[in-house]
């Protein structure tokens, strides 16, 4: 029996016109699927949204607990009025973007991870979309949509802020306008732009190397993603007495700082959670697209991209 | 036109062989049921058709490489894999627009008509629906795609009876049209017997049966033997025999039908019975 199953296609070839269906217009593809992991990790927008919620309640109490501290900012002088504005403010957009980038890393881990272990990538898989779409649409968020929505949520919490106090102010009978008056509103937020995208694309290839780890780990990918890098900067520690791992690890943590503003330490890594202390004088855009920093850090993403997209392919469900 | 073509298709995990040099071909037009044990490289040999793990050999599905060739090929093909491997986070409207978003041969008011005769809520999420529903709600997705291939691994897994039996009936009058090609894998072979046009036998990774339901009818018989005819009867070797009331069944390939009308009572096998049959044999052959 198995040779007549056999000679039924011993004699034939390989031909025939393929006929396939015109595709979606890629654009098309990518953004449902972008908005398919919208859906899927609410987390983007909601753990960012609950921590600027949670820090308006904080200062509305405060305030609310405080009046003293209003009449208190209406006698400043003009510097330390603009201070005690900025730094709220500059708490508000560290916090949120701190939140972000947890609810990024976390993204990454399960990105790929997720598919697999719920076996729901044989119904992605049964649908017209190429690994490369899906792939590009998972860095997109925590490169593109997981930065706008919390800029969008830093700004408005901000803006927030500021007219609660303004109207506090003014139920106190004290002259809001010094608010605006000395508040440099769109520098500020055009430095936090510029520093959350610097930071941003400074991440990239911390945001690569997970998205590999996830596409690659058969369980545990925050452990996979963690301790070999981990272990290989004790290990230098150990065997060669040196630090270099942990170094090149520090300054991608914090390294954009230094690259992205002038006259801030690359070491102090905290001034980032205040960036709108910052003029906009200090911001060197030439100097950070231009540092090496920056661009070995983005051929790492690249590579690590590359090798998602192919992971992609090969890694059946767990 | 031939839709799957395979040549020398072979798979292997570490030791063990999933497929063992598979040669197959499927005309355009035909319900191809796929049947085999467990573990007999069946999913094996659908993962490699829809391109979901790689392979050695060669394999053309619509003209296209399947392996490289994925999402090209998924906007003329559609498969269910796996039950339950919707993702449970998704609601039931958003697999709708997800899927009308993405794919450029899904008519929405179809799959929407297949849901309207269930009970599943857009506003569910895929967690919150039972076994059955989920299966339901996947299949009205992928009935709603009009595809020239259509790949069901064991689709009425964990559905009830009732739904079954319209599963296979709207297959047949709603979704096949004599053009679309359909390859199914069940347990439950009974259930496929008046749906396939062909059926093929898979075992350790090789097929050990490939033929369609009109040769089938030519080529086996089975005959109620009575115990005076019975060593005539085995004269004639049959496939496989077993015992019902004191009589012997046999079943015989390609023996004349004139010759056997004078042993007893002869009839088609079904499959089922020719699976048994087949499989007995082959198991045999490995000893």
């Amino acid at each position: 029996m198995n040779s007549s199953a056999e000679s039924v296609v011993s004699e034939t070839t390989f031909v025939g016109p393929v006929r396939t269906t015109a595709a979606m217009p890629i654009a098309q593809t990518l953004l449902w699927s972008v908005r398919r992991e919208i859906w899927e990790n609410r987390s983007i927008y909601i753990a960012p949204a609950s921590v600027a919620v949670a820090l308006v309640g904080a200062f509305t109490f405060s305030l609310l607990r405080h009046p003293e501290v209003l009449a208190h900012l209406a006698g400043m002088d003009e510097d330390n009025q603009r201070l005690a504005l900025v730094v709220p403010c500059g708490i508000v957009a560290g916090l949120v973007i701190m939140t972000s980038v947890l609810v990024g890393v976390f993204y990454c881990l399960d990105a790929m991870y997720g598919e697999r272990r719920d076996r729901s990538i044989f119904f992605w898989k049964s649908l017209p979309v190429s690994d490369l779409v899906t792939v590009l649409a998972k860095m997109s968020a925590p490169m593109v949509v997981l930065p706008v929505v919390t800029f969008v949520i830093v700004v408005a919490t901000q803006l927030v802020l500021l007219l609660l106090c303004s109207v506090l102010m003014l139920a106190h009978g004290l002259n809001a306008g010094v608010i605006w008056r000395q508040l440099p509103l769109p520098e500020m937020e055009v430095v936090t732009l510029y520093g959350f995208m610097a930071m941003t694309l400074w991440y990239a290839p911390v945001y690569g190397w997970l998205l590999f780890v996830s596409s690659w780990a058969k369980r545990a990918p925050l452990m996979w993603a963690v301790l070999p890098v981990l272990a290989a900067a004790i290990v230098e520690r150990i065997a060669f007495n040196t630090t270099y791992i942990w170094h090149m690890l520090k300054y991608r943590e914090s390294g954009f700082v230094g690259a992205a503003f002038a006259g801030i330490g690359e070491r102090s890594g905290d001034a980032r959670h205040f960036a709108a202390f910052i003029p906009l004088s200090q911001l060197t855009p030439g100097a950070f697209f231009s540092s090496l920093g920056l661009w070995t850090g983005l051929v790492a993403a690249g590579l690590f991209f590359a090798a998602v997209v192919r992971m992609r392919r090969y890694r059946e469900p767990i | 036109m031939t839709c799957i073509e395979a040549r020398g298709l072979r798979k292997t995990y570490g030791k063990s062989v999933a497929l063992d040099g598979v040669n197959m071909r499927v005309e355009e037009g035909r319900i191809l049921g796929l049947i085999g044990p467990n573990g007999a490289g069946k999913s094996t040999a659908l993962h490699a058709i829809l391109g979901l793990t790689p392979y050695q050999g060669e394999l053309k599905v619509l003209g296209l490489d399947p392996w490289t060739e994925r999402d090209a090929l998924m906007r003329d093909v559609c498969f269910i894999a796996d039950v339950a491997v919707l993702p449970r986070w998704m609601k039931v409207s958003q697999a709708l627009d997800y899927v009308a978003g993405v794919h450029p041969r899904f008519d929405r008011a179809k799959a929407e008509g297949f849901l309207a005769k269930t009970t599943i809520k857009r506003g569910s999420r895929v967690k919150d629906l039972s076994k059955g529903m989920v299966t339901q709600l996947h299949l009205a997705l992928v009935m709603a795609i009009d595809a020239k291939l259509l790949v069901l691994d064991e689709p009425t897994l964990g559905l009830d009876l009732l739904y079954r039996k319209q599963f296979y009936d709207a297959l047949l009058n709603e979704y096949f049209d004599g053009t679309r090609t359909i390859v199914v894998t069940t347990h439950q072979v009974e259930e496929i017997q008046h749906v396939v046009t062909d059926l093929m036998f898979v075992n350790h990774g090789r097929i050990v049966l490939d033929c369609s339901m009109d040769t089938l009818d030519v080529r086996y018989a089975e005959v109620m033997v009575g115990p005076e005819h019975a060593a005539a009867a085995r004269a004639l070797k049959p496939l496989y025999e077993r015992q019902v009331f004191g009589r012997s069944v046999m079943l015989f390939d390609g023996v004349d039908r004139g010759v056997l009308v004078g042993l007893g009572e002869v009839r088609t096998p079904s499959i089922a019975d020719l699976f048994v049959a087949v499989m007995g044999e082959t198991q045999g052959v490995a000893r």
